[in-house]
């Protein structure tokens, strides 16, 4: 995951600076028609020019001190742009392997990226997000991360939710997503952690995880592997589940393993403190025993 | 929100700001107006005071300078109550900048209290203001209303 990417920058100490180019700013914004402005409207250019100025040195990895501050601006502005027409590409991507399990949350969510797009202004606003995210994320995207870098992160890990949903049949995940949850479609629920549950408990149970039937006996078997709970065992068990599921799919890159990885992660207090009955809503099992 | 005051170099916008004025002085003293040392120091006060209840920034020397070269040549404005005017005048101006929702520019808006000041109003300070609000209210769509009325082209 890009975490490193919300990095604060300290220009604490360049605050004239920070004034002369937040002046341009008003400047352009106005187009000369006015020499004052709310101090909101002020106040969203400056984190804009900060937005603009952290992109840049977190991407280059340069040091704001060797450097003239309308320079970095500059210099973002332009890593900005390159951000917008990355994130364009992902979009698309999302668009592409988006899995149609008919989520009003996740359609909406689709639109009002598009949506981003035209509205987004990165000339003056852009740390901005000029549309709404409805649509929870297994992994949400820190908060600290603003404008495009938001929209792009936020859209990167959907793609691999997206592709590891692909990766079963989509009539089958559509019926497990009923046993999770009826009113699934209508609700604003993440798609992909009941999809990987399932799967997941059939690893640790080395049966077929891309038929997604797990049962109420299956689920009494994975309560069973973690009793007497051991925090390190479990993980360990958990960890080797995720790694037979990319062998089985062939999923070797590694943004994929790390996501999926950290989503095993999630589990363990949930396991710990969830009763027998629970494991079986936990890895969306059906309550029919299999054949 | 960041404590933008603390943001601009205060002193600097203030020295720009006593030379703005000390420059108006130049065409004023034609028309019998002069701003003394202290008046100019009450007018910066006044500005600071003006925008902080406005909840504005001003990034430039304010509407001071454009005020006088409007307004020097106005026949209600005497020298007794030539700062005092220019400092109410800025705060109607801020506080008319923000309630009107940015949608006119400085010079629009001078050109407009100049229209009032030296049309309707006669001169009243009052009346400049009761006047501006009901600009806003009888007129929500301001930008329709300059293009009607045009009465802000400067002479």
């Amino acid at each position: 995951m890009r975490n490193e990417l919300v990095q604060a920058v300290d220009l604490s100490h360049r605050q004239e600076e920070l004034y002369l180019l937040l002046e341009r700013q008003v400047k352009l914004y106005t187009i000369g028609d006015s020499s004052s402005l709310p101090a909101e409207t002020a106040q969203e250019l400056l984190r804009s020019i900060r937005f603009c100025i952290e992109t840049h040195l977190t991407l280059s990895g340069e040091s704001a001190s060797n450097h003239p501050l309308a320079q970095l601006f500059e210099e973002g502005q332009r890593d900005v742009w390159r951000l917008i027409q990355e994130a364009k590409l992902l979009y698309h991507e999302a668009k592409r392997t988006n899995p149609g399990f008919g989520s009003i949350a996740y359609g909406d969510t689709l639109d009002a990226i598009g949506d981003f797009f035209r509205f987004y202004d990165m000339r003056f606003f852009a740390h901005d997000i000029p549309c709404s995210i409805d649509y929870p994320l297994c992994h949400p995207v820190p908060e600290a991360l603003e404008g495009v870098r938001y929209i792009g992160e936020y859209l990167r890990r959907l793609i691999i939710e997206n592709r590891f949903c692909g990766l079963f049949a989509q009539q089958d995940a559509i019926r497990l997503l009923g046993i999770h949850q009826p009113e699934y479609r209508e609700l604003i629920l993440n798609l992909f952690e009941p999809v990987f549950a399932c799967a997941l408990g059939l690893a640790l149970l080395n049966r077929n995880a891309a038929s997604l039937r797990l049962d109420s006996e299956g689920c009494g078997r994975i309560y069973e592997l973690f009793r007497p709970w051991d925090e390190n065992q479990t993980r360990a068990r958990l960890h080797e589940a995720v790694n037979r599921l990319c062998i089985r799919f062939r999923l070797w890159d590694t943004e994929m393993r790390a996501y999926l990885m950290n989503a095993a992660e999630n589990l363990p207090p949930r396991l710990k403190s969830t009763t027998r009955e629970g494991y079986c809503n936990l890895f969306c099992a059906s309550q029919q025993t299999q054949a | 929100m960041e404590d933008f005051y603390g943001l601009m170099p205060l002193s600097h916008g203030r020295e720009q700001l006593m030379a703005a004025l000390q420059g108006c002085n130049a065409l004023s003293t034609r028309y019998g107006l002069t701003l003394s040392r202290a008046d100019m120091r009450m007018l910066a006060e006044k500005q600071m005071e003006a925008l902080r209840s406005a909840g504005r920034i001003e990034f430039g020397c304010g509407p001071y300078e454009k005020l006088v070269y409007a307004l020097c040549d106005s026949p209600y404005l005497t020298q007794t109550d030539y700062a005092e005017t220019l400092a109410e005048l800025c705060v109607l101006f801020y506080q008319f900048k923000s309630e009107s929702g940015e949608r006119w520019s400085d010079d629009e808006l001078i050109g407009l209290m100049k229209w009032l000041y030296d049309g309707e109003c006669q001169g009243s300070l009052d009346l400049v203001g009761d006047r501006l609000w009901q600009t806003l209210h009888t007129h929500p769509d301001t930008e329709n209303f300059a293009e009607e009325e045009e009465p802000f082209d400067e002479e």
